[in-house]
């Protein structure tokens, strides 16, 4: 017990140091909790979201030719095995006004989706007020605060004649519910709002009377499901359009281009730990050498090595303990602002549970055992302190890299990472970025060195050359602030290369239009005469079912026409599937974009198998190609959806207009058009904008806060090399440097360890976004190599500022010391 | 010049007690004398040297170099005044690890701006008078102790002081070498004209001296020269207190 009240007066003697390592666990311990609670959590939220939306219900009855009898509902229901079917109808209208809002509602499109047993088990809707009516609206609870309504008040939609605007009366308000994708709509009002209506009245205001476009069913679990599903099929034989296809909830279908998100993460909350860890050691590291005169004493009264290191272990304990304890606290705190933060960007208002209890428990351990592994050679290094060292002084020596072994291998992994064409390049060339740093450290200290001369003068000078003697302490802080610098500069060239993406893409002016029902000839000659529409072109685009190793996907299978193909997605892609029209028109053949390739893990020439309306088919993959942020698909010519699949009708459309927004007003208001949704390009892009930035925002914030990290690590490292040279700042005090000139010799530390971190940082940040584009390259992701000039200044700036701003304390100290107290110090 | 200490008291708090290092003391040294300080642990030897130097002040009285208080100055003008008119030699040399022998010299003359030019001739200058023109390139822990305190000499003479003030200098050193680093202040003394104040307990070392102080308890109480013959006669009564 008293070891441990020895130990606490330590910790409590140096006040400041303590705290800063207790500061820099907190750290370590709350990025890393947070880190792993926000993965996991976001995880779980996805697969419950994808579970809820589409686990409801196991098999989906739907027609080739979009819209089919709903008598065919009650038909199924009665099907052995069958435990209860729902009917639905979708199709969107604008929205004239909401009865007593005073001022005129934006223009918002509702997505109607027609349910025929609203009560159903299958849709599972928990009414919060009113009840389900043969004839009420039934809106969320978003919806209904983002509107203002509540049960009986009514929404008038938009006619072509205004003295009757078709209304509809709230009849209930429900939980927020994964079948209804509101929050995202709500919050941008570009997509339409989704509300559930009657059966009925929705095949009224759509004029599409005992039509309805899909029958949800559940199994009766004790039916095996290919007994069902025969069953099924059986009952359906009588209408050749009608296909079944079995639920799948594609739980990686929402984790998809999450990977850069949760590597980041990942990356974040290991920089935290590991920065913790180095003030750890740094910490214990002086705290070893000016007490090495009491461990000589303490041997020499009888101490073994064993209690010596002993005595310092108590210490790091305790420190450990105390900083894991409150930052698991903060941990907490943080996850779950985050992760409010991250499932705002997807558009989340469904309630989620945060998945804390692992990652409390994994970050306390690595909280304390890191510590512990971190301090092992300078308390090592304590134990082994010889009797006799109380009797000599201790000698500083100059430093230099050791070896050339280090700097072949570190060159021979950078130049191999550029011909690895897998993921894993990026651990040769950051291992090969480590192994050849205190070159690298050198050489660009011998470039920064005349301006750290010109802005620091004389002191600057004295400063380089006591840098470059004792370069271990700094190029640590100079490394963890360049692995900073390296992430804000890589994820900042991602983000601009997808943004320069997203810009060639939306400047297309078109809007895409889903229909509910197959597009006629005569419904596509309809579209052409529209005011407004240049061109006209029509695809097919289905999800179909198709099972990798040991789950379940779901793919969207895109029709491919190369005459049509530029007004579908970017220049890139266009260029990219040219080269495969003509594969493509053999039968039975795909190209699948990189993200499936990925999942399926063939090549090509191997054969992919995709559940469709004319049972399994084994498709030939032929190439792949790669679709910037949005994947998941797959491309078949129109023969191979026809003859092989059992899709013959396209039901997208993709009108070039000079004015898009103007062609999905018209189109809105033409009540005899079944749309299921539809979009300006500009739209889209604009959401995918808005996703894109709202993303790297939260990657961004937590770069910048390793960053911060990095600034605590600098100023232990600046306090170290104050209090480890105290003596030396002493004597300059005594033979002449005023105050000033010593904060300026600090100062001029400062900004080589941030000097340095910045132009490493920054040539590391632009090395793995030339690894990426590369990898992009044979993955088929149209990645561009971008400098962003704009966060290049802002890192070098950052780097250098942070690195000032993490001196100022230990140089105020130090200008605070008594001359003749420190030139006594050891 | 002359250094002038009027009724100068230095008090430390000794946990709580006050504990007077100096007693107001006074002493004067003109320019050109190489005085010795000596006196017995604790009689406060190190703490006049500092308040000499410019590195601490007085609780009370005063410190005046040519009538200039040294109270009265700004913490920049002592250092100023430090830089331009005191060389400091410390017992364990004080010599900056982490910058060679040729870097370590130049400090003071760094800190003053100095040009290069001049920083190099001078410098060069002093090494040779010191013997380690072919150490400049050295880092200070390849010497041995007295080369060391060489450097450390020629790094108190590289701004041309008015007077050079050595706290134990040949404390470190075995008996050789420190009588070469005695002959060297001497040859200082008599030939460039420096004011050396040494502080020493060593009475071989106070014999180079032409003057000697003898402090104990804070206050002065012998002050004699050579010329007045009787230093030898001070040396043997310290050698007989010490041995007490």
């Amino acid at each position: 017990m008293q070891s441990w009240r020895v130990s606490w007066r330590n910790i409590k003697d140096k006040k400041i140091r303590s705290v800063l390592t207790i500061l820099a666990i907190v750290i370590g311990v709350a990025s890393t909790l947070a880190t792993i609670s926000m993965v996991q959590t976001t995880n779980k939220w996805i697969h419950s979201f994808t579970v809820d939306a589409y686990g409801r219900f196991d098999w989906l009855v739907s027609s080739e030719e979009g819209a089919f009898d709903e008598r065919w509902v009650s038909a199924l229901q009665a099907t052995n095995g069958v435990e209860s079917a729902v009917a639905e109808i979708m199709f969107v209208r604008p929205l004239d006004r909401i009865e007593g809002n005073k001022t005129e509602a934006p223009f918002e499109n509702i997505r109607f989706i027609g349910v025929s047993d609203l009560a159903s088990s299958v849709l599972d809707l928990k009414v919060v007020d009113g009840q389900f009516t043969s004839s009420g609206l039934v809106v969320d609870q978003v919806t209904s605060q983002l509107w203002g309504i509540g049960v009986g008040d009514r929404i008038y939609l938009k006619s072509p004649s205004p003295n009757s605007s078709p209304y509809l009366e709230v009849a209930a308000i429900i939980e927020n519910t994964s079948q209804l994708n509101n929050s995202r709509q709500a919050r941008d009002r570009l997509y339409p709002v989704d509300v559930f209506v009657p059966l009925a009245v929705t095949q009224q205001l759509s004029k599409v009377d005992e039509q309805v476009h899909v029958i949800m069913l559940k199994s009766d679990q004790s039916v095996p499901p290919d007994q069902v599903k025969r069953n099924l099929e059986r009952a359906i034989s009588s209408d050749p359009a009608l296909y079944v296809q079995r639920s799948v909830a594609d739980t990686q279908l929402g984790a998809r281009g999450l990977g850069e998100l949760y590597q980041a993460l990942y990356v974040i909350g290991g920089l935290g730990l590991l920065i913790g860890s180095f003030i750890m050691y740094s910490t214990v590291y002086i705290n070893v050498t000016e007490r090495r005169r009491d461990f000589s004493i303490m041997k020499a009264v009888g101490y073994t090595s064993l209690q010596i290191k002993g005595h310092i272990l108590r210490e790091v304990v305790l420190l450990a303990f105390i900083g894991s304890i409150i930052g698991i606290g903060v941990g907490a705190i943080l996850a779950i602002q985050l992760q409010a933060m991250l499932l705002n960007v997807f558009g989340n208002a469904l309630p989620y549970e945060m998945a804390l209890k692992e990652a409390v428990i994994l970050s306390m351990i690595a909280g304390i055992l890191l510590p512990l592994i971190a301090v092992w050679s300078p308390v090592a290094k304590a134990s082994e302190t010889s009797v006799s060292y109380a009797l000599r002084r201790l000698d500083n020596t100059s430093e230099r890299p050791k070896g050339k072994i280090a700097l072949i291998v570190g060159l021979f992994c950078i130049i191999g990472s550029l011909f690895i064409t897998h993921m894993i390049s990026f651990l040769p060339l950051f291992i090969g970025l480590a192994l050849i740093f205190p070159y690298l450290f050198r050489i660009v200290h011998w470039l920064i060195n005349p301006l750290n001369r010109l802005l620091f003068g004389r002191e600057g000078s004295v400063a380089s050359k006591q840098m470059l003697r004792t370069s271990r302490h700094f190029m640590m802080s100079s490394t963890i602030l360049s692995f900073g610098i390296t992430m804000l500069i890589y994820i900042s060239a991602l983000g601009s290369s997808f943004y320069v993406n997203l810009e060639q893409s939306s400047s297309t002016p078109v809007v895409t239009v889903k229909y509910a029902n197959a597009i006629s000839s005569q419904q596509e000659q309809e579209l052409q005469q529209i005011q407004g529409v240049r061109q006209i072109s029509t695809y097919a685009s289905y999800f179909l079912p198709w099972k990798p190793q040991h789950t379940q996907h779901s793919t969207r299978l895109l029709e491919v026409n190369s005459a049509e193909q530029s007004f579908i997605v970017n220049q890139d892609l266009t260029s990219e599937l040219a080269k495969f029209t003509k594969l493509l028109e053999s039968p039975n053949t795909i190209v699948l974009d990189a993200e499936v390739y990925r999942e399926w893990g063939g090549k090509k020439g191997d054969t992919f198998k995709l559940e469709t309306p004319n049972g399994i088919k084994e498709l030939v993959v032929v190439g792949t190609v790669g679709w910037g942020m949005a994947n998941n698909n797959g491309f078949v010519s129109q023969r191979t959806l026809e003859e092989s699949i059992g899709l013959p009708h396209d039901n997208m459309a993709i009108l070039e207009t000079h004015n898009p927004t103007l062609l999905k007003e018209t189109l809105l208001a033409k009540h005899d058009m079944p749309i299921k949704s539809i979009e300006t390009m500009s739209e889209i892009m604009f959401l995918s904008q808005q996703q894109l930035q709202k993303t790297f925002g939260i990657i961004n914030l937590v770069v910048y806060l390793s960053i911060f990290i990095a600034a605590i690590g600098i100023t232990n490292t600046m306090f170290m090399n104050t209090v480890e040279y105290a003596r030396e700042l002493g004597m300059m005090r005594a033979v002449g440097f005023t105050r000033w000139q010593i904060v300026k010799l600090l100062l001029s530390k400062a900004f080589m360890i941030g000097a340095i971190a910045a132009v490493i940082g920054i040539l590391a940040g632009l090395g793995s976004m030339y690894l990426t584009v590369i990898q992009g390259y044979y993955l088929h992701l149209p990645l561009q190599f971008i400098v962003p000039w704009k966060d290049v200044f802002v890192a070098s700036a950052t780097g250098i500022g942070i690195s000032l701003l993490a001196c100022l304390l230990p140089a105020y100290r130090a200008v605070k010391w008594d001359i003749t107290y420190t030139m006594k110090y050891e | 010049m002359m250094i002038v200490t009027r009724q100068v008291t230095k008090t430390f708090l000794n946990g709580k007690e006050p504990f007077h290092a100096l007693h107001q003391l006074n002493i004067e040294i003109k320019k050109g004398e190489f005085v010795a300080i000596m006196g017995p642990s604790g009689a406060g030897k190190s703490t006049l040297l500092q308040l000499i130097g410019g590195l601490d002040l007085p609780t009370e009285g005063e410190v005046l170099i040519d009538d200039i208080a040294m109270h009265q100055l700004s913490e920049k003008e002592r250092t100023l005044f430090r830089r331009r008119n005191v060389g400091f030699v410390f017992q364990d040399y004080q010599l900056i690890s982490t910058l060679t022998v040729e870097e370590n010299v130049a400090l003071p003359l760094e800190a003053d701006n100095v040009s290069r030019l001049e920083i190099k001739t001078r410098v060069l200058k002093l090494l040779t008078l010191m013997g380690l023109e072919n150490k400049a390139q050295e880092l200070p822990n390849v010497l041995s102790g007295g080369q060391q305190q060489r450097v450390a000499i020629a790094r108190a003479l590289a701004a041309n002081p008015r007077f050079l003030l050595a706290d134990e200098p040949t404390g470190n050193l075995d008996r050789k070498r420190g009588t070469e680093i005695l002959q060297l202040l001497t040859k200082l003394h008599k030939e460039e004209r420096h004011t050396i104040i040494m502080v020493t307990h060593d009475i071989l070392a106070a014999g180079y001296a032409d003057r000697i102080i003898m402090i104990k308890d804070g206050t002065v109480q012998s002050d004699t020269t050579r010329e007045e013959g009787d230093t030898d006669a001070v040396l043997a009564s310290f050698m007989a207190e010490y041995k007490r």
